[in-house]
């Protein structure tokens, strides 16, 4: 069985005698999203930083691909690429040079070094802007020539802290796409932003911590059903939703029934899917006019609000 | 990008491959930017200028002196252009964002240092070729050999080098942010005053230097070799310091030094064999020794108050060889190997001070001069034991290092100034040196010869060394003992894994 892609191992780190990161432990699979939330302060740079091999844990380790990044950083960077929440520009070079030098740094040669960074440029749209100076992008397109340089050297697992702040909607939905299409490609995205709706969007897992421990960590949908015991479902019906109120509150497993407006409900379901499938039998054959039933899913702004308590480091 | 063209890699692209990142990188740079065109034009004005004035002059000029003015022009080009922007280059290099982006990729910190270096020596050429034509016409003129012109261009371009090697080294302070505007204003003064002292000295002593050619040319190829080392082993601790700057703290920072510290007393008592004639051996080799260590001090005081464990990074790459690694111990970072490095340098550098001239000169070290290298060393060995006392009673961290290393200056200081006082307030006066003041290596090493009749600074400052290092001997063992187990640990882990059992397959 091969190594995880991402292995997090009782990783411990205090500043100054404040305990940024405090025995944090979770693992991330190759072609996955996964969101790494927590409030400010909670350790999310802190634990990118020790993965990038840019900071070094009081305890524990972090191992990519089994390689630890204490013991053999080396071999760990070859395996990752870590984009800071800042892209700072060199002066007086133009996009090309820049991706030049950095695939030169990389170590890449000859026609392997001129594709990769043609590839690079066609898949983070920077076709036109090769002439210009890094240091009169707009945001948008300093993000994007970042994540293109983080790209050069074909890492497995990439490493965002905050990829999206300060991107305008536009930049945001790209940068959204960009990554889907890397996740897709098979590598393991670990991407920490403030703005959770976005990532509700295209996160396959999620990381939470807080004060620098592990709050909750799995996929999306397991994260979901660990805020929530019981089902939150929307129904809309045709008329007479008097009706439907009243005919819910009698059927077994249904709690908290609300009228939404005129056509729509929602209420708790404390079954399971075969219980669910059975309402919804019962309800149709009831003569409600069901027109749709559906479960709502918890997002992660609900997610992250029911799981943390705002505890600061 | 068409397949086509992806195909046909141009010339200079392919040369550009084999070169250092870091240098095409600071090409590409200076040829774009604004400061590249302002020195470019001041460099023609100069030339055209001391053309200008050369030529108006002419005829009241002495020979040889239109090519004194043209080197002039030349050298104060070089001496500032060259280190002022490399201490710029090296103050945006070691950015926070910057730095990382680049640490992350496969250039270690010290192959940036050698494109920084390498770019100043580029710098240096294009400048030189620049001023190639004035140069050229100046030598048409007469009164100037080949020599000189061979010797005021390499002097100059050797102090352009050692100064931006200075400038590297400095503005590399600026990793740490707080120290940025410091290390940008030490580097601009040390790059005026260096260029301020060395150019009239260059331009001075051109002269002299030919005419000493001329009549000793062993003699001066001697002394030629010699600031050649003194360039050479500047430029590596140059590069040391802003590699350690460049790296993270948990890297191995230590061994370089310890190396270079080697290599300068190798240097000096080289330098010596060569360039002392035979009967004056006696006396130069254990003065080498001491300047040595006078020089090497600042290196045994860091490596004694080093954190005392190997960080998770170095602890890998300890030798799993029983033998190499008992070898490697002492260079390897760690305060207490870093005491254990001390106590042997001392040894080597007694040894060659005092062992040497007996076996090369057939008589033995001169007694005063051997008493001072005994003195130096001692001062050397004993401060670096308290250092690591000091250092062992506190927590780790590197910030916990640079305290003890300060606590460590307050020592030396209190030691040297309360005895003072204390003859001031309580015996009415400051006399004469009495052993109180033996923690004061200056006033001690100064009345050496006089103090000698009435007590023995040697023996008393020998127990102290020898009480401090017995104090620290514990971390000593604890740092050898480290270096064994994690050269068990990798012999361990290489090993490969025993065969199962047949039944268990």
């Amino acid at each position: 069985m091969s190594a995880p892609l991402l292995e997090v191992d009782g990783l411990s780190k205090s500043f100054d005698g404040v305990r940024a990161v405090d025995g944090l432990s979770f693992a991330l699979e190759r072609g996955r999203i996964t969101a790494f939330i927590g409030p400010n302060g909670a350790g999310k740079t802190t634990t990118m930083r020790i993965a990038a091999t840019l900071e070094i844990p009081d305890r524990g380790d972090v191992r990519i691909e089994g390689i630890s990044v204490l013991e053999e950083p080396q071999q760990a960077r070859l395996r990752l690429g870590f984009m800071a929440d800042q892209f700072v520009p060199y002066a007086d070079l133009d996009v090309e040079q820049y991706l030049q030098f950095f695939a030169h740094a990389y170590g890449l040669r000859g026609l392997a070094r001129r594709r990769t960074v043609a590839s690079v440029i066609e898949f983070c749209g920077l076709g036109d802007m090769l002439r210009r100076p890094t240091t009169g992008l707009s945001k948008g397109m300093g993000q994007r020539l970042h994540l293109a340089k983080t790209l050069l050297h074909d890492p497995p697992l990439l490493l965002l802290d905050e990829p999206a702040a300060g991107l305008d909607p536009r930049a945001r939905i790209e940068l959204r796409e960009l990554l889907r299409e890397l996740a897709a490609a098979g590598k393991g995205v670990l991407i920490s932003s403030h703005i959770l709706a976005e990532l509700s969007e295209i996160a396959d897992a999620l990381v939470l911590i807080e004060a620098g421990r592990l709050v909750l960590a799995g996929t999306t949908a397991e994260a979901q059903r660990a805020v929530r015991e019981h089902h939150l479902i929307r129904m809309r019906v045709l008329e007479d939703n008097r009706r439907a109120e009243r005919w819910l509150l009698t059927q077994p497993q249904v709690r908290e029934v609300k009228v939404l407006d005129e056509v729509h409900l929602q209420f708790d379901f404390t079954g399971d899917e075969r219980a669910m499938a059975e309402l919804l039998r019962r309800a149709v054959e009831a003569g409600l006019g069901v027109v749709s039933f559906a479960t709502e899913e918890a997002d992660l702004e609900e997610v992250f609000m029911r799981t943390t308590r705002g505890v600061l480091q | 990008m068409s397949e086509q063209g992806a195909q046909s890699i141009p010339l200079a692209e392919r040369l550009a491959e084999r070169l250092n990142p870091v240098l095409v990188r600071e090409l590409h740079q200076g040829v774009r930017s604004r400061a590249f065109i302002v020195a470019l034009g001041l460099v023609l004005l100069a030339n055209a200028l001391a053309a200008v004035l050369i030529a108006a002059n002419l005829s009241e000029m002495r020979p040889g002196e239109p090519f004194l003015h043209a080197l002039t022009t030349l050298i104060s080009a070089l001496v500032l252009v060259v280190p002022v922007r490399a201490l710029f280059a090296m103050v945006r290099e070691v950015e926070p964002g910057l730095s990382e982006q680049l640490l992350l990729t496969r250039l270690r910190p010290r192959r940036i240092v050698h494109g920084q270096l390498l770019a100043a020596a580029f710098h240096i050429f294009a400048l030189t070729g620049l001023f190639a034509p004035l140069l050229a016409l100046t030598y048409l003129l007469r009164g100037v050999d080949v020599v000189a012109i061979v010797l005021g261009l390499g002097l100059a371009a050797g102090l352009a080098l050692a100064l931006a090697g200075g400038a590297l080294a400095l503005g590399s302070l600026a990793r740490v942010r707080a120290l940025a505007p410091l290390a940008r204003a030490l580097g601009l003064f040390g790059v005026f005053s260096g260029a301020g002292v060395a150019t009239p000295l260059i331009l001075e002593g051109l002269g002299d230097l030919v005419q000493w050619y001329a009549s000793d040319p062993e003699e001066f190829r001697n002394a030629l070799l010699g600031m050649l080392g003194a360039l050479v082993l500047g430029l590596w601790l140059c590069e040391l310091v802003a590699t350690a700057m460049l790296s993270h703290p948990f890297e191995n920072r230590s061994t370089g030094f310890r190396v270079h510290a080697w290599a300068v007393a190798a240097a000096a008592f080289g330098f010596v064999l060569a360039a002392v004639p035979q009967r004056f051996l006696d006396e130069a080799l254990p003065a080498a020794g001491a300047v040595a260590c006078a020089l090497a001090a600042p290196v045994w005081l860091i490596a004694a108050t080093e954190e005392e464990s190997f960080s998770p990074r170095v602890r890998r790459h300890v030798p799993p060889s029983r033998l190499l690694a008992a070898l490697a111990a002492v260079f390897l970072p760690g305060g207490g190997r870093g005491l254990l490095w001390v106590l042997c340098s001392a040894a080597l550098l007694l040894a060659g001070g005092l062992g040497l001239p007996p076996l090369l000169a057939g008589t033995p070290a001169d007694p005063a001069v051997a008493v001072v290298l005994a003195m130096v060393l001692l001062y050397g060995v004993l401060y670096a034991a308290v250092g690591r006392v000091v250092r062992g009673r506190m927590r780790p961290g590197l910030r916990a290092s640079w305290l003890a290393r300060a606590l460590l200056l307050g020592i030396a200081l209190l030691g040297s100034l309360l005895p003072l006082l204390l003859d001031a307030i309580v015996g009415g006066g400051i006399e004469r040196w009495h052993p109180g003041h033996i923690l004061d290596p200056v006033w001690t090493l100064v009345e050496l010869r006089r103090i000698r009749r009435a007590h023995d600074p040697v023996l008393i400052l020998g127990v102290l060394a020898a009480l401090a290092v017995l104090a620290a001997a514990p971390s000593m063992r604890r740092g050898l003992a480290e270096s064994w187990h994690a050269a068990a640990a990798r012999r361990g882990r290489a090993r490969p894994a025993p065969a199962a059992p047949a039944a268990a397959r």
